[in-house]
């Protein structure tokens, strides 16, 4: 008997429950969102393993319709921030604002920002400064925001998706790599297929209004959370990642030839933490108890792709990072 | 399927891994047992080294199995490499072997308990008796060693305690007498066989192959006679040389007023017998059969130490004409050994040469009157590697040799003539390195990256063109 049969021989369990979630949030969003299967699948690895994403893609491509849609999906508060240049910190955090009551005292009160919903739409993160860019630092790591001294923890689960556009660079301000490296996930949205352009015409103009039921609320996602971590690694398969994360690294005695080239830093722990977890819900996704290196080399490039750095002769070769991960991949086979 | 389930397919599969192990390794052990044997016995049979059969080959044997053990051992595959092997091979994705640490660490959880109940439906549906054949079966083994001890046994050496030396020397010594195939009468008629036989080989070289066979043979009971088997050998050897040149100088009708008598033998040792016996078989062979090649060898081989005799003297007298190019030695036409140059193939490169390059010193020495490539008395001093020699000059050195016999060298070298240039290929790469070097160091912004790129890219282009261009 195969391990699949065994699954559904025992219907009920946690497993089989979060992947009849995912099944179900996949035909809510198919009603909204054409194509963009492989995104979606991680947006929800990113939300149910506690993460937040970049999504990364030219204009048009439906990158806000598609947060805003899993908003929907999910019965989670949802609140999004348009990032503009005169952006101001306080805009995303809140502040104390001078309070009068019936009998005339006055006295702070704190008045909360956007920041403190359980979904936020970052849209176009890279036209903020940084200064209001790192105010969210904070709050995508530690959950928690501080001000004026005071700490507020953030409702949980809480995920930030935050959009930028690769193309239009004038005016805008790159993230910092510390700020990049609190990605769980960067996810880059594909041009549609000719197919899914016709499905698009059909559902944007013509009168097509669709209602998307809840699936998920919090507290199943924090239980789902739960249920990853405690999917079983072998020893081997962990290192695994840990070789494919250090072999990122241009200085390491194992890297290969194009990362020494083309790679000025290679990824931090938090990539290997990315790709253990990641690999864990893909596991489960797949239908199975325990890790495989199928699934680490599956998560691989949307997990350390924004944590390795080019370098200038990376640059001025137009060096694609997925290439080099990909080089990575073949140099390490499922075999060794 | 219960977890018990799991660790009873794991014990399972452990004794066939096991199982498969010892096959494999009796009969890897048994193989190199045999093929270590074979080796010895042929080194023994072909050099004829004398090993005791009785204490060896066991000692082999018992040698062999250890190391193969031993090897088996060291680089024997863990319990989880062998999980990990099936795993890929069922496509099973990790599934046994994480299941199996799991259960060693002993990690509770609702999805490792999953995980291993999964798995031992999988190692139950697996057949260890076909993934772990066993490579062995007692009849198969037995099979191999009767054969195998059916096929050494009667080729062991055999170990003589005793040997009859005198006897044995011998019979060594009157071989290669006999063996010499010269006649000292009718000179006329042997050069006349000589030349028109090609039937058989040099009877001087069968007869020392006979002989070798012979005493192959024989065993020997320690390495004293052994060694003086060789020594025997050796001597053997120089007799044929020293004969062979006596042969020469029978048949060449140059040297026919110096024909040698046989007293030689008689000083080196040699008994009465032994000469009548070489002068009986000089005669008897003689008539019958000639070896061509052996004697074109052996005139050569008279010939080189001619010539190292005859430029020794030229040397002592420094007497010397022409100059010197193209690397061959040559005999020129109307000398004593003329026939030398009609047949072209007796000429001597200088790496051929007996004498090597110390006979030439004479050539270069700088009191010497003149040298090779001048002119006598010219004065100009041209040394062999001058760039600027010309080529197809040949060159004499001639001068009396000995008493008064007249020899001439020619040496030929080659030459080479063109100026020095360095390749493209060579100034395109340094530029290359220079231009990577600078990237490096140099913090280019980044808008004039892909204009610097360009640019070197363009040189490239056109250079490719030109080469178009050119062909």
């Amino acid at each position: 008997m195969t391990e699949k049969k065994m699954l559904n021989n025992n219907q009920g369990d946690k497993a089989d429950e979060l992947r009849e979630k995912f099944e179900l949030l996949n035909m809510e969003l198919s009603k909204v969102i054409v194509g963009q299967k492989a995104t979606i699948r991680d947006l929800f690895s990113c939300i149910l393993c506690g993460g937040n994403a970049l999504i990364e893609g030219v204009p048009g491509l439906g990158k806000t319709l598609l947060v805003k849609s899993f908003s929907q999906v999910l019965d989670l508060e949802y609140s999004r921030i348009q990032f503009t240049p005169d952006l101001m910190p306080i805009d995303v955090l809140g502040t104390n604002l001078v309070n009068e009551d019936d009998q005339g005292n006055r006295t702070f009160k704190f008045y909360q920002g956007p920041i403190f919903g359980q979904i936020i739409l970052a849209d176009e993160i890279n036209r903020a400064t940084p200064k209001t860019q790192s105010a969210l630092l904070e709050a995508m790591q530690e959950n928690k925001v501080t001000i004026f001294g005071n700490e507020y923890q953030l409702k949980q689960p809480f995920v930030v998706l935050a959009t930028q556009n690769p193309i239009e660079m004038e005016g805008t301000y790159p993230l910092p790599e510390a700020q990049v490296d609190r990605f769980f996930y960067k996810l880059l949205v594909e041009f549609p297929s000719t197919s899914e352009l016709r499905a698009i015409l059909e559902k944007t103009t013509e009168d097509y209004q669709p209602e998307l039921k809840k699936i998920l609320d919090g507290p199943s996602i924090l239980r789902m959370r739960s249920l990853i971590k405690q999917v079983p690694i072998a020893s081997h398969v962990r290192n695994y990642a840990i070789n494919l994360m250090m072999a990122t690294h241009p200085g390491h005695e194992n890297s290969k030839e194009m990362v020494k080239n083309y790679i000025r830093y290679g990824s931090s722990p938090r990539g290997l933490q990315t790709l253990v977890l990641a690999a864990k819900l893909n596991a489960l996704l797949e239908g199975r108890y325990h890790v495989a290196i199928d699934d680490i080399r599956t998560v691989a490039k949307p997990a350390l792709r924004h944590r390795i750095i080019l370098s200038l002769k990376g640059l001025s070769e137009s060096i694609g990072i997925d290439d080099v991960i990909t080089n990575i991949l073949e140099s390490m086979p499922v075999g060794d | 399927m219960q977890k018990s389930d799991f660790n009873t397919s794991i014990q399972t599969l452990k004794k066939a891994i096991r199982h498969q192990w010892l096959g494999q390794t009796g009969m890897l052990g048994l193989m190199t047992a045999l093929t270590i044997c074979a080796i010895v016995f042929f080194i023994q049979y072909a050099l004829q080294f004398p090993l005791n059969s009785l204490l060896v080959y066991p000692l082999l044997l018992i040698l062999a199995f250890t190391s193969t053990i031993f090897y088996k051992w060291k680089f024997r595959k863990r319990f989880e490499e062998e999980l990990g092997m099936l795993d890929r091979r069922f496509n099973l994705k990790e599934q046994l072997r994480t299941a199996y640490e799991i259960q060693q660490t002993g990690k509770v959880s609702f999805l490792a308990e999953k995980l291993i109940e999964s798995a031992g439906w999988s190692l139950k549906n697996i057949n260890f008796h076909q993934l772990y054949p066993h490579h062995y079966s007692r009849s198969l083994i037995a099979v191999c060693l009767l054969t195998s001890s059916f096929f050494v046994i009667p080729h062991l050496p055999k170990v003589r305690l005793g040997l009859d030396y005198p006897n044995l020397s011998e019979e060594i010594q009157s071989k290669p007498s006999q063996s010499i195939s010269l006649k000292l009468e009718n000179l006329a008629e042997t050069r006349k066989i000589h030349k028109s036989d090609a039937v058989e080989k040099n009877a001087l070289e069968e007869r020392v192959k006979q002989f070798s066979e012979n005493n192959r043979r024989n065993d020997f009971a320690d390495l004293k006679s052994f060694k003086e088997l060789r020594l025997l050998k050796k001597e053997v050897k120089d007799l044929k040389q020293r004969n062979a040149r006596e042969f020469y100088s029978q048949i060449s009708p140059d040297v026919a007023s110096e024909i040698p008598s046989l007293e030689e033998f008689l000083e080196e040792g040699f008994s009465q017998e032994d000469v009548k016996i070489i002068e009986q078989e000089l005669e008897r062979t003689f008539q019958r059969e000639t070896p061509g090649k052996a004697l074109q060898e052996l005139s050569n081989l008279l010939e080189n130490q001619k010539w190292e005799e005859m430029l020794n003297e030229l040397s002592g007298q420094e007497q010397t004409e022409g100059t010197e190019k193209k690397g061959l030695l040559q005999e020129t036409p109307g000398s004593k050994n003329g026939e030398m140059d009609k047949e072209g193939k007796q000429y001597m490169t200088e790496r051929d040469y007996d004498g090597g390059e110390d006979d030439f010193d004479f050539m270069m020495r700088e009191d010497s009157p003149h040298r090779p490539g001048e002119k006598p008395g010219t004065g100009s001093r041209k040394t062999p590697s001058s760039p600027r020699r010309s080529e197809n000059q040949i060159s004499k050195i001639s001068g009396p040799s000995g008493t008064g016999k007249r020899h001439s060298v020619t040496v030929q070298t080659l030459t080479t003539i063109g100026s020095a240039e360095v390749k493209e290929e060579t100034t395109i790469r340094s530029y290359d390195q220079d231009l990577e070097s600078t990237f490096q160091k140099e913090q280019i912004p980044l808008h004039y990256q892909q204009f610097i790129k360009n640019y070197f890219l363009s040189i490239d282009d056109r250079k490719k063109n030109a080469e178009q261009q050119s062909r």
